[in-house]
């Protein structure tokens, strides 16, 4: 390894396989859950308690199929092995630099907002189980780190839900942005409601991450006009463009300041962004939230933010130059495997090129440390 | 001899008079629907189409406590809406001239759209009109007009824009999102007349802050936010809106059809310009788009383009100005409005600016804009 540690992505997604849900849940709920069904155009479809998920390709995994690398796949016999078979994952990894991989979604969603939408709170569920107990059966091992989804139907089952799995084994929680724009079951992620979830999430002491996109109302609509590979590329920039939305707003939100102890990862943001953020967040609290009577938001969201939040980078590389802003502490790197947006294949080219005027110290932080401490990575 | 510009403002807001409306439209056409201020029992506000807006002015920075909105017309300052009283605030700071972005028309030229098609017209029409008569002939050198299309025919946008550019207008002010507000999509090809004759007038295209958004767009407040934490948060958050605006123009292929076209993008601050040309170009590439009907790498397509400006930055005016480039950056005060420099503008620059060289602080503060709204 060129870095002589090793490289840590936080941020990878797993595919499920086609019958993942079908072969494990319950009988009765065996046909309405995830499952991938050839569609009259020739296409193969995730259908999900009826619906056909018409914006999702079969799998994203291109950074590792053949073909136009932003077109998309479109029946399963086209998605290789690297996505869902963890011993050819490894091979891809290893041929990549990377030692270890945190593990999000991919059809239960990028953050899980596709499972978070079941609207039968029972099927929820049983489909979280089935992803969760899948997650950590398949992907052993120190290189894999298991992250599991919660049920958002209610706020109970969420509690429960976060228990077993970190007592199971997963090593954070993973969370819709906006629970409250998919499922009616849970009200606004803000409301004092939910501080029984963070407090649980303190004692379970495990990090709660969030995914950019999954929060899909929150995003500019694709043009339905645009060349498909120019409406990936259009997906690239909004996808994360949009997290600025979601971080800004956590950070004004209370929920930090009431929970301090916990840990949140916003996953796939970019850094290029984030400086200007926490710039214009603490002008905006100084110039607003400091004046008139009783003040009563007393730290800077900068402070919120260095205290126990994570921002994440793939490609960025200007916004390396204001690590001093962020906080080289407060950012990890990850690869978004097997996505199309993944620098796979060309990860180690494209870090030494990014990383070149950035201190040994802080791009070992970036790579490794800070991904290392927070999940306990032994790699 | 030119003006001697030393500052140009290119973001700033103007507020309607209360008879804005009633003395160009039509009374027995229009009746009790013309865009009027009402005093009320406690409150004033304006009335547009015979509705109540719960609107009448966002001026705060101008007020005693300089963070609360006037309820009552006769509490707002003269320079937020008398030119001749402006000049004197700008006078008072050093600023020579301000580009003019409405108040109660919509921050993003946005409040009529979707109306009653020829009632959009003329509300349209009396505030370009407005801007005209009252404040760019009291100084052209000093006020720039952006005028607000009319929305609902092409035909109508264009004899607006027309009109308007007869009277030496500089710009069009566009929604960001108009495929919310039940208009195409600018990738749409419906919009290529608007194109061809912004261009044919020597015009510029403008986007102000997050173009009017739909809610969508943005984290809802929950119940218990205090208020303060959520105005903040309003302030702070638009930025992520603007790349993805920004990005669609440019995956449009707006600017490879016409090549003289100019995108001006205000209260967009500039740190996260990187973040927009970056995963573009990483998009580009990767995606091979240049086979796919983009010939031009969209980096290079905003360094010919487009503009973006800045008011209370530093660590992106010190570290980023020439990765987007100082001919690409512009300046402004936001007066009157909240986020305003007012009246500590002089400081907030010389902030900004330290370490920047006389001929960049220059370029950014005069140069740029002189070009762009073509100020002689």
């Amino acid at each position: 390894m060129a870095e002589g540690y090793s490289i840590i992505s936080c941020d990878d997604h797993v595919q499920e396989p086609p019958d993942l849900w079908t072969s494990r849940l319950p009988k009765a709920f065996a046909e309405r859950g995830p499952k991938v069904v050839r569609q009259s155009n020739g296409w193969d479809r995730w259908v999900v308690d009826g619906e056909v998920l018409n914006e999702w390709p079969v799998s994203r995994a291109r950074a590792i199929s053949n073909g136009d690398r932003y077109l998309d796949i479109e029946t399963w016999d086209q998605v290789p092995a690297a996505s869902y078979d963890p011993a050819a994952r490894a091979d891809a990894m290893d041929q990549d630099g990377i030692s270890a991989a945190v593990l999000y979604p991919y059809i239960a969603g990028l953050g899980g907002e596709i499972l978070g939408a079941i609207k039968d709170p029972k099927l929820q569920s049983a489909c979280v189980d089935v992803y969760n107990n899948w997650l950590l059966e398949t992907w052993t091992g120190d290189r894999y780190v298991p992250q599991a989804l919660v049920p958002i139907s209610s706020i109970e089952e969420a509690i429960v839900g976060a228990e077993k799995a970190v007592k199971a084994g997963h090593k954070a929680v993973v969370l819709p942005s906006a629970p409250w724009r998919i499922n009616d079951g849970t009200p606004h992620l803000y409301e004092r409601e939910w501080d029984p979830f963070w407090e649980q999430m303190k004692d379970l002491d495990v990090p709660v991450c969030f995914h950019s996109g999954s929060a899909p109302s929150l995003m500019m609509q694709i043009y339905e006009g645009f060349h498909p590979a120019v409406a990936k590329g259009f997906d690239v920039v909004r996808r994360p463009s949009s997290s600025g939305m979601v971080v800004c707003r956590f950070l004004f939100s209370g929920v930090g300041e009431r929970h301090p102890d916990v840990k949140f990862v916003f996953g796939a943001t970019g850094i290029d962004w984030f400086a200007f953020m926490l710039e214009v967040s603490d002008h905006e609290w100084e110039r607003i939230c400091q004046k008139g009577e009783n003040i009563e938001m007393l730290e800077a969201p900068s402070e919120i933010f260095h205290r126990q939040c994570y921002a994440t980078t793939c490609f960025d590389q200007v916004g390396l130059q204001l690590l001093y802003v962020i906080g080289a502490k407060n950012v990890m790197w990850f690869s978004e495997f097997p996505l199309e947006s993944s620098t796979f294949p060309d990860t180690e080219k494209t870090l030494e090129k990014n990383y070149a005027d950035v201190s040994a110290e802080d791009r070992k932080a970036i790579l490794h440390d800070n991904a290392a401490e927070l999940y306990g990575i032994k790699v | 001899m030119g003006y001697p510009y030393r500052r140009i403002d290119v973001d700033s807001h103007i507020q309607e008079k209360p008879d804005t409306w009633t003395s160009r439209m039509s009374k027995e056409k229009w009746g009790d629907r013309i865009p009027e201020m009402r005093r009320g029992q406690d409150r004033d506000e304006w009335w547009v189409d015979g509705k109540p807006t719960g609107y009448l002015s966002t001026c705060p920075a101008v007020m005693p406590d300089r963070l609360t909105n006037p309820t009552r017309w006769d509490d707002i300052p003269e320079c937020v809406y008398d030119a001749t009283e402006r000049m004197k605030a700008m006078d008072s700071e050093g600023t020579d001239c301000q580009v003019m972005y409405a108040n109660t028309t919509g921050v993003s030229g946005d409040r009529f759209q979707g109306l009653e098609p020829e009632f959009e017209a003329e509300c349209v029409r009396g505030y370009n009109d407005y801007q005209t008569e009252e404040w760019v002939n009291v100084n052209p050198n000093r006020f720039v007009a952006l005028t607000v299309p009319v929305y609902y025919s092409m035909e109508k946008t264009l004899e607006e824009v027309h009109h308007n550019a007869r009277n030496g207008h500089r710009g069009v002010m566009l929604v960001g999102t108009p495929h919310t507000r039940g208009l195409e999509n600018y990738s749409s090809p419906y919009w290529e007349p608007l194109w061809q004759a912004v261009v044919e007038n020597d015009l510029v295209l403008t986007v102000h802050g997050s173009g009017a958004a739909p809610p969508s767009m943005r984290i809802e407040a929950h119940s218990t936010l205090e208020h303060r934490r959520n105005d903040a948060a309003l302030a702070a958050s638009g930025f992520s809106i603007q790349p993805q605006y920004f990005a669609n123009f440019l995956f449009a292929g707006v600017f490879d059809r016409y090549p003289k076209l100019t995108l001006v993008a205000a209260e967009t601050g500039i740190g996260w310009l990187p973040w927009l040309l970056e995963s573009c170009d990483y998009a580009w590439e990767q995606g091979q788009l240049w086979n796919k009907g983009l010939p031009n790498r969209p980096t290079e397509l905003f360094k010919k383009h487009c503009y973006v400006d800045f008011w209370y930055e530093r660590s992106a005016v010190e570290k980023y100005r020439h990765v987007i480039g100082v001919d690409r950056i512009m300046w402004e005060t936001d007066f009157p409005h909240p986020t305003a420099l007012w009246p500590n503008t002089n400081e907030f620059l010389a902030k900004a600016f330290e370490g920047v060289p006389e001929e960049e602080q220059y370029q950014i503060l005069v140069e740029n804009p002189k070009k762009v709204f073509r100020l002689d």
